[in-house]
């Protein structure tokens, strides 16, 4: 695509960062420059960073439909909130128990703090009916009419009245505000971010969507949203011609499990097969993947991973509503869910020489009430009034319209665990790019895995066994380092330790996928387990489960606190390619539609599960033949 | 400022001369684009061709002269776009205004200070390494380690060499009690917010087993004083203060008026 000068600045060409892209994106950079791009770990020991805990997800009433849904949030109570200070929200005061290290408000492109002007009566919008649905205060049918023509933006329509640059442009500059108000090095960092949130209707309302995240400390003048453009591939070259301007930023594709099988596609999102420079600037962009949040998790699924005891961990119900899940075919699955996707990134990889979905895992809450809210037993919804708590049995037994089910279906799910040397902008941001991250479904676990030839043994009992184990090998997020000549088999290290506030941990497994025969595999292996378990024919017996439902509450009876251990691939075959990533299983917890029950007597509708084992997925590590 | 669309230099009193001029071109150009960057515009119209320039020349006279008109229509006033769109700049002028010079004497701040002081408040930390023994090792064999650090005054950063892995941290950084407690549980949080920093100290126990502290800095927590908190209250209070001073300005403008209501209302 080439932009002559001026005559064609229009359509394909809305912001200037696009127009300075449109000459350099023509050939982008080869993956030994993408590979550089990525940050070295800075000097110092690398065994003393520290996990981080934060949400890189969330919106307040700034995003079109939080604003629709009567979320009165605004980015500073999104801060506060996460920084363990009291707010306010639907009539309420909310605190979180354990404050989050960091977090990104990531309020929707589209329409930005627009839809929440014209709310509270600041702003008008022309046309049939509008005055009408804005000033109804009610939940229910209208407040979903209301939603379903604010939400037009990210379907990539322009409403007169909610689209206007200038008003997005002044809501904008609130955002950056309120994060340069917020971020204190070393204490908490906030980050200035978006979400951009193309929606194909033709496709079953196919979500693209994908959160931007800026390392700062500078802004582009104006956020990027479906009402730019529907493809990320624009995304992309907004991103570029950012970056030349030395505005860098990273972008982390999010609820693939709605995106009927276009999350993962085998070409681009033009319908043309995807060449090894496309691959490259894809993987540039985007290291990470979020695999867990509010409206499901995307790891994988029961009916393609039969084997999988544990795949079926918090799925969005599947049924008619809009917002409901739509799995389809089997290739629509394997378009949607993660664990596929990394087995597509695989086969790419075999022809294009570069894997597009080289993917590190974050864990996000994506809550629509400003409010990181992923404490099971102090979960105050996150939906606005489309889940409000004041309304317990519309909560626990109605179904809602949007999901088919009623929302204790949806999850109080999650976060992301960073390793870094300090809580900095710079220093996250860099552990991002190099992947060094996990997901959790909410509770704080310590999770650390390496990956090396050779034996771990010798170290693995000393204080500073972290320290040694960066030097033996790379951690999560990171490429194997070449196999020696004798290198028999990669062995991975893992360290988890319970949430100090959760449960114990019921076991360590490591899903390995890899290609053979021009086929993708995958196996699930239980490499570490609490004492005092039983194998039986090879397969190991469960935990046990302590979860009172009347009461709400377990006991850490089970389980262990800690799980320490190296695991050698038994099945190794040096000749082809296979990443390696750790899934840490809590015991049994009450879930947190059990503990609302509990409070308010009503009990959860039946197909409402009951209880849950929370789980740690970390970043995969990759081995390349 | 971004909100340049519809301002225009170069009028006349005839009202039939247009003058164009570079910063003309450059704001109908980012008008146009609905981005607001005036270097790459102008890097832009500097590179562009003649037949270009005089395309983008024709379309700005163009869009200028049917601006006149309709101002002359007066319809500005019959669009209610236009009207909500001069209603939010008013408001955005009248915010700057108000809040531009707005500025915080010694004693402002004292007060601010003094109402808020709540906000302030910080918990104690300690920065601290400690070496580990797992449970069931004894207090005896913890007291042997304990001499052995002391004799040979193991400096922090070799302490990594002594004792057995822990399953959260070695070192703490600024840890307040919340998170010690939750590594190692309440009576291990008081008694190392008890210990002075300078030397090896212990063996305290915890859940997991025996610890050797050496506790290296300690904050006391509490109130701080305002000269310690001294940017992050002004902050504050400035937010504050723009925020009183932008609604007084819109109760003024409003008291300026004399609002007459239909009966029934």
């Amino acid at each position: 695509m080439r932009c002559a000068a001026y005559a064609t600045v229009a359509a394909a060409c809305l912001s200037a960062q696009l127009l300075a892209a449109c000459s350099a994106s023509d050939a982008p950079p080869p993956m030994a420059e993408a590979e550089a791009a990525r940050p070295k770990a800075p000097a110092g020991d690398p065994g003393d960073r520290q996990v981080f805990f934060g949400d890189l997800h969330l919106h307040t009433s700034l995003s079109l439909d939080a604003a629709a849904s009567r979320t009165e949030t605004l980015p500073e109570d999104a801060y506060r909130y996460a920084m363990g200070e009291p707010i306010h929200y639907l009539g309420r005061t909310i605190q979180r128990r354990a404050p989050l290290d960091f977090l990104a408000v990531t309020d929707h492109a589209e329409y930005l703090g627009t839809v929440r002007l014209a709310m509270r009566g600041e702003l008008e919008v022309p046309g049939e009916g509008w005055a009408e649905l804005l000033a109804d205060r009610r939940p229910g049918a209208t407040m979903f009419q209301l939603m379903s023509r604010a939400v037009a933006g990210i379907r990539g329509e322009d409403t007169p009245g909610l689209s206007n640059p200038a008003l997005v442009n002044s809501a904008w500059n609130g955002v950056i505000a309120a994060a340069e108000r917020y971020n204190q090095p070393g204490k908490f960092t906030a980050f200035v971010a978006f979400e951009y949130s193309p929606t194909i209707q033709a496709e079953g309302a196919a979500h693209l969507h994908r959160n931007v995240i800026f390392r700062g400390p500078d802004y582009p003048s104006m956020p990027f949203g479906a009402t730019d453009s529907m493809k990320p591939e624009a995304l992309w070259a907004y991103a570029e011609a950012n970056r030349q301007r030395g505005i860098e930023s990273l972008m982390i594709p999010h609820n693939s499990n709605l995106s009927s099988g276009l999350a993962f596609q085998y070409d681009d999102f033009y319908g043309n097969p995807m060449t090894r420079a496309y691959a490259a600037n894809r993987l540039r962009n985007e290291p990470l993947v979020e695999i867990t949040q509010n409206k499901g998790t995307s790891e994988a699924l029961p009916k393609l991973s039969p084997e999988d005891e544990f795949a079926g961990f918090e799925l969005l119900p599947e049924g008619d509503g809009p917002g409901a899940s739509a799995p389809g075919s089997d290739a629509e699955i394997r378009g949607s869910f993660v664990r596929y996707g990394l087995q597509r990134g695989l086969e790419l990889a075999e022809t294009l020489g570069v894997n597009p979905f080289e993917y590190g895992f974050v864990g996000s809450s994506d809550f629509h009430s400003g409010a990181s809210a992923s404490e099971e037993d102090n979960f105050p919804g996150g939906l606005g009034m489309g889940d409000d708590h004041r309304d317990p049995r519309s909560v626990l037994q109605t179904n809602s319209p949007v999901i088919g089910a009623p929302n204790s279906m949806l999850s109080a799910s999650g976060i992301t665990g960073i390793w870094a040397e300090e809580n900095t902008r710079p220093a996250l941001f860099d552990a991002l790019q190099r992947r060094e991250t996990y997901a959790t479904s909410g509770p704080r676990m310590r999770v650390r895995m390496f990956a090396g030839w050779g034996d771990s043994a010798a170290f693995e009992d000393r204080a500073d066994w972290a320290s040694r184990a960066y030097r033996w090998g790379v951690p999560m997020g990171g490429i194997l380092a070449p196999r020696p000549t004798n290198g028999g088999a990669p062995t991975l290290l893992i360290q988890a330790a319970k949430d100090p506030l959760s449960g114990n941990l019921d076991r360590v497994q490591i899903v390995k996928l890899w290609r053979e025969g021009g086929q993708s595999y995958e196996k699930i292996y239980d490499v570490l387990w609490s004492p005092q378990r039983q194998v039986v024919n090879g397969q190991l017996q469960p935990v046990g489960n302590t979860v009172n439902v009347a009461e709400a509450s377990y006991t850490n009876t089970i389980g262990a606190p800690e799980l320490f251990g190296s695991w050698t691939d038994p099945d190794f075959n040096p000749a082809q390619s296979a990443l390696y990533y750790a899934r840490v299983l809590e015991i049994p917890t009450p879930r947190w539609a059990t503990y609302l029950a509990k409070q308010t007597g009503i009990p959860l509708k039946e197909g409402t599960p009951p209880w849950l084992q929370e789980r740690a997925w970390t970043s995969p590590i990759f081995y390349r033949p | 400022m971004f909100l340049v669309a519809g301002w225009w230099q170069g009028r006349d009193d005839t009202g039939r001369t247009i003058h164009i001029g570079k910063e003309d071109l450059l704001t109908f150009m980012q008008g146009r684009a609905q981005v607001y960057d005036a270097p790459t515009f102008s890097a832009l119209l500097a590179e562009m061709s003649d037949e270009d320039r005089e395309a983008l020349i024709r379309d700005a006279s163009l869009q200028e002269a049917l601006y006149r008109e309709a101002q002359a229509l007066g319809l500005a006033e019959a669009d209610p776009l236009v009207r909500q769109r001069m209603v939010q700049q008013m408001r955005l002028i009248l915010a700057e205004e108000a809040t531009a010079d707005t500025e915080l004497s010694e004693a402002d701040l004292a007060a601010f200070y003094e109402a808020n002081k709540a906000q302030y408040v910080a918990a104690p930390t300690l920065s601290f390494t400690h070496v580990f023994l797992r449970a069931p090792a004894s207090r005896a064999e913890a007291t042997a380690l304990l001499e052995k650090l002391r004799s040979g005054e193991v400096a922090a950063d070799q302490a990594g060499q002594y004792g057995e892995r822990f399953l959260y941290q070695q070192n703490y950084a600024g840890a307040d009690p919340g998170l010690v407690i939750s590594h190692f549980g309440p009576d291990f949080a008081k008694a190392v917010f008890a210990l002075e920093p300078g030397s090896w100290q212990g063996p305290l126990q915890s859940a997991h087993g025996w610890h050797l502290v050496l506790p290296l800095a300690k904050e006391q927590g509490g109130i701080p004083d305002l000269a310690d908190v001294r940017d992050q209250v002004r902050e504050d209070a400035m937010a504050e203060r723009r925020r009183e001073a932008s609604n007084a300005a819109l109760d003024k403008l409003l008291a300026s008026y004399t609002i007459k209501l239909d009966d029934g209302l």
